[in-house]
């Protein structure tokens, strides 16, 4: 399928990147340190923080993705978002996010040095480095992908454009220019799917005559409700214990707690307050998402019967919306919004990966002691080859799009074991360094073998859903074990070197970093995090 | 150029304006998606001018 673009369209995607560009190059200027470079030199808001930790992980892979799973499996897709990100979101915020911003780390893996060891940060930043520049890879592929698709460019072209424009803007500006693009890109993603929402909605009749038309298509009324049929037959053939335990508790506490991609965004707000509340900023618009991403979704599936079907596959859902319903003007916008997301969420592995490489690999690994402009070049010279490996992952994924698959559906529980060790660690202060690096190992290898055993068919699952919910629970439970045992055996570390990396050990040396107006009720961490927990639940009890 | 909410204000307030124009001589939807992108823009303009960091 190809959308009919026109030069009105293109005039508004090249005003886009033109100011894209521009960002990149203003915030060149005021990058004079490494810390700037890599944090943005913690100075920044929580609703700036905030709205880049919700479009970081807001790429087009997302959205495509969950209006594919909107038409496949109707409103239990929003399980992703109500219970499979906000709690955790809110958890970060109070329970973890102190830890990482007081203890003055850049990146996760240092925090697992100052807790653990070296072994431990290396091993973590090595394969989440790894991680980032095949997800990297895989985001560059789809992107030229419905490129192509939708604009009829050839693929090389587009891997090879989006990639310069990505590279510009980070290696000029750092994590500052890929915050900014990723705030101005959430407001441009909306702008585009709202109106597309609302005319589908006006097309389909509103909300009751959706549901009237959902109710007699192939999903049924399973796919109207969202924990109504989880304890027999329900589109997703997904039980409710699955749900909380698996998808509620390990798989996204797992990607949202300690991922760097995300947890980067809040390490580089002004200050302790600003870093709990960018979690729980992020939350709120994350509530509403799927009302742009799933209800889109079971549009299309009402509106196109063939949905689904082997030429027209469910990623098509919001293309096909708007081809069919935005008239070019709003088009450009929309395809805007999609190329816009596509290069954030690439962004965003790529300085993730930067950080992680200049900061625990280079500089704690191979080069100690250098001075500060020594790491900025360093750090420059990462994203460069960051970028250029991410379009050589990207050329492989083209030839070999299975792999590709199996890659993506793996990282998706590649965190269950790292949290299992963040849990552990933060609340038992006798866990000792080597247990550290021997339980995320051994978790790792489990999160590893567990999916190639199902996929090799030695062990059944059932669907790929569970298969993750499994391979997640396994790992994490493998890794508190082998944990549990190594510290029996090792040496733990004297409780001075925990101060202020452990629950009930607080730091002695702390300053109070408050600003004036963090006592205010709308900045209160507690209260706002309450509140978005209360209303996520609420939001069930509209489609329960 | 400092400061991002006058680029997304600026951003929002011209496309708004492409848009608002476009449905003038087009489609309705374009100028019924365009005031309120236009709207929004003015609004974060307007914040930035007025409480400045």
């Amino acid at each position: 399928m190809r959308l009919d673009v026109n030069l009105l369209d293109y005039l508004l995607i090249a005003l886009y990147f033109a100011t894209v560009l521009g960002i990149g190059v203003a915030a060149r200027r005021r990058i004079s340190s490494s810390l700037d470079f890599f944090l943005a030199g913690r100075g920044l808001p929580a609703w700036i923080t905030g709205l880049a930790f919700v479009s970081a992980n807001l790429g087009a892979i997302e959205i495509l993705g969950m209006a594919a799973n909107g038409a496949q499996y109707g409103a239990m897709t929003v399980h992703y978002y109500w219970i499979g990100a906000v709690p955790a979101m809110v958890f970060l915020g109070l329970v973890m996010m102190p830890f990482y911003y007081r203890s003055k780390v850049r990146s996760v893996p240092e925090f697992l040095r100052k807790r653990f060891n070296g072994a431990t940060q290396l091993l973590n930043a090595i394969t989440f480095a790894v991680a980032q520049i095949l997800i990297a890879g895989v985001n560059l592929y789809a992107l030229a992908l419905v490129m192509e698709a939708l604009l009829g460019w050839p693929l090389p072209v587009s891997v090879v454009v989006s990639a310069v424009i990505v590279l510009s803007y980070i290696t000029l500006g750092g994590l500052s220019s890929a915050i900014y693009n990723e705030v101005l890109q959430f407001f441009v993603i909306l702008a585009g799917l709202i109106p597309l929402t609302v005319l589908g909605l006006m097309k389909v009749g509103g909300v009751s005559g959706l549901f009237e038309k959902v109710r007699q298509s192939a999903l049924g009324e399973g796919g109207l409700h969202t924990w109504a049929g989880t304890s027999g037959d329900n589109p997703m053939n997904a039980h409710w214990i699955g749900i909380v335990f698996g998808l509620g508790f390990v798989l996204s506490f797992g990607y949202w707690t300690t991922n760097f991609a995300e947890v980067q965004r809040a390490l580089s707000a002004r200050n302790t307050n600003a870093a709990r509340l960018t979690p729980i900023v992020a939350a709120y618009p994350k509530i509403f998402i799927p009302l742009v991403t799933v209800l889109p979704g079971m549009i299309a599936l009402v509106l196109f019967s063939d949905l689904g079907s082997p030429g027209q596959p469910y990623n098509n859902a919001i293309p096909l919306l708007m081809r069919d319903l935005l008239p070019n003007g709003v088009l450009g916008v929309a395809v805007t919004g999609l190329l816009a997301s596509f290069m954030a969420g690439m962004a965003a592995n790529i300085s993730g990966f930067n950080t992680v490489f200049t900061n625990d690999i280079w500089q704690a690994h191979v080069k100690r002691d250098r001075d500060d402009g020594y790491y900025l070049r360093v750090g420059r010279i990462a994203t460069v080859a960051g970028v250029a490996l991410g379009v050589g992952t990207a050329f492989i994924a083209a030839g070999y799009s299975n792999i590709m698959n199996y890659l993506q559906a793996l990282f998706s529980f590649f965190n269950a074991p790292l949290f299992a060790t963040f849990i552990v660690g933060l609340f038992w202060k006798r866990m000792t360094p080597w247990a550290g690096f021997w339980g995320l190992l051994s978790g790792t290898l489990a999160a590893f073998v567990s999916y190639i055993s199902f996929k090799a068919g030695l062990v059944d699952f059932g669907t790929e859903l569970n298969a993750s919910f499994w391979g997640a629970g396994i790992a994490f439970a493998v890794d508190v074990v082998v944990s549990v045992v190594v510290t029996l055996v090792t040496t733990a570390k004297p409780v001075e070197e925990l101060r202020g990396l452990v629950y009930g050990l607080s730091a002695v040396d702390l300053e109070d970093d408050a600003l004036a107006g963090d006592k205010k009720w709308y900045r209160s961490p507690v209260l706002l995090g309450t509140g978005a927990l209360i209303l996520a639940a609420a939001m069930y009890g509209v489609i329960l | 150029m400092s400061d991002i909410r006058l680029v997304i204000g600026g951003l929002f307030l011209v496309y708004g304006v492409i848009l608002i124009v476009a449905g003038v001589f087009g489609s309705p939807i374009n100028l019924w998606t365009g005031l309120p992108m236009a709207v929004f823009g003015g609004a974060f303009v307007i914040w930035a001018r007025v409480r400045r960091i």
